[in-house]
């Protein structure tokens, strides 16, 4: 390995944490004066935190991803940067004009645009006892929808304090880990310095919340994970280590019936009653991953918040396994 | 926090080898149209590998939802 990669791979890591950690006071305070703020609705008397602190997390990525391919020359690292970048502007664009629950993830298909112009993928996913598969006419058509549904799932279950840095921290960790095994190193750089924005990022979004990501950042962060997951060949393990995200969409779709926007429910399928979370009784309310977690039993959020932890370990866990499994 | 976390794992291991099972299906069937001759066995595939598809779903909502059904009739009766 030569000096530059470990130099990208140590070094760059660092920059990416601190500058998440350093942006994120001053950007806190800005977009409390332009009025950008949300309710925490599961806390009793709901006060007002910053939205859209996943600003900070699409400036220092944007620097740090540029780094990273100017010092390896990876044009890989580009086409997963831009691939994140558009569904990133879609979730400010939603964040700003509330483009409703069928435009935006029409528009998110859009994310794949720069994997298909630069052909950077490759029809032969390996998948759970089949190494190579052949899906030519297939995973071209794949590809704008898996970037869609990786960004729009990490929009809808950041429903409580810390949930997206959460729930994805164990999805990269278990990335780097299969790189390892399958010796991807040129992932590694790039998975590493997402994992660092996304740990200096929960110290503030962490219960209770200083900051909330905003649909900018969930949408950047879900088209970086689908483009990486595309571009190195990590489908398989991708759609696994994300089994709780496709639970909690699948549920909620199959529940609601249609496409919508989290605004739109009425009833609603999470009660708070002393500063406990209990699953709503009423049966046109949605099945969601948390009213499910809650039907064995009523948490607060911040115990909420390490069930999802603990969830996406597992799932991450469960994804290794089946890297092994696409081996056989 | 535990019986959460225990009706978590039970989920996410059903879930888990569902996908296991159904995806090496699937995708044996759907990787042969590209290599099929004849379009009418590319057609017949494709519709194979959907009944597939939807029928995994379908069972793996009926599993789940009974599990949610069940979980909240329990807590109920706890009320």
């Amino acid at each position: 390995m030569d000096a530059i990669y470990i130099v990208s791979t140590v070094l760059l890591p660092f920059l990416s944490f601190f500058l998440v950690y350093l942006l994120m006071p001053p950007l806190i305070k800005f977009l409390k004066s332009k009025g950008k703020v949300g309710k925490d609705i599961h806390k009793q008397n709901q006060p007002e935190i910053a939205d859209m602190g996943g600003i900070s997390i699409l400036i220092t990525l944007t620097i740090v991803i540029l780094m990273l391919y100017f010092l390896l020359h990876l044009n890989y690292y580009l086409v997963i940067f831009i691939s994140g970048l558009i569904t990133g502007i879609i979730g400010l664009l939603d964040d700003l004009y509330n483009l409703g629950g069928k435009l935006k993830p029409a528009l998110t298909l859009l994310g794949g645009a720069p994997i298909l112009i630069t052909l950077s993928y490759n029809p032969h996913p390996a998948l759970p006892f089949l190494p190579s598969t052949s899906l030519i006419i297939l995973y071209p058509i794949l590809v704008p929808i898996g970037i869609a549904i990786t960004s729009n799932a990490v929009n809808m279950l950041d429903v409580i304090n810390g949930a997206t840095p959460l729930l994805t921290m164990p999805i990269f960790t278990s990335l780097i880990i299969v790189s390892l095994i399958e010796n991807k190193y040129n992932a590694i750089p790039i998975l590493v310095v997402i994992l660092a924005s996304l740990l200096a990022f929960y110290f503030y979004n962490k219960y209770p919340a200083k900051t909330f990501m905003g649909n900018i950042g969930d949408f950047f962060i879900g088209g970086l994970l689908g483009a990486i997951a595309i571009v190195f060949r990590f489908e398989t393990v991708v759609l696994v280590a994300m089994l709780p995200y496709i639970m909690h969409g699948f549920y909620v779709l199959s529940s609601v019936g249609r496409l919508f926007e989290r605004r739109e429910i009425k009833n609603k399928p999470v009660i708070l009653k002393d500063g406990l979370l209990y699953p709503s009784d009423d049966p046109k309310a949605p099945i969601t991953l948390m009213r499910l977690i809650l039907s064995a039993g009523p948490l607060q959020e911040k115990e909420v918040a390490k069930v999802f932890f603990f969830m996406s370990c597992i799932s991450s866990i469960l994804a290794i396994i089946t890297s092994f499994l696409t081996k056989i | 926090m535990k019986r959460n976390i225990l009706f978590l794992l039970e989920l996410l291991l059903i879930s888990w080898i569902l996908f296991v099972f159904f995806t090496y299906g699937i995708a044996l069937i759907v990787s042969t149209l590209a290599i099929q001759k004849y379009w009418l066995y590319r057609i017949l595939n494709s519709i194979v590998g959907g009944i597939l598809f939807i029928s995994w779903l379908l069972i793996w909502f009926m599993i789940t939802k009974r599990m949610f059904e069940n979980n909240l009739k329990k807590f109920k009766n706890c009320d």
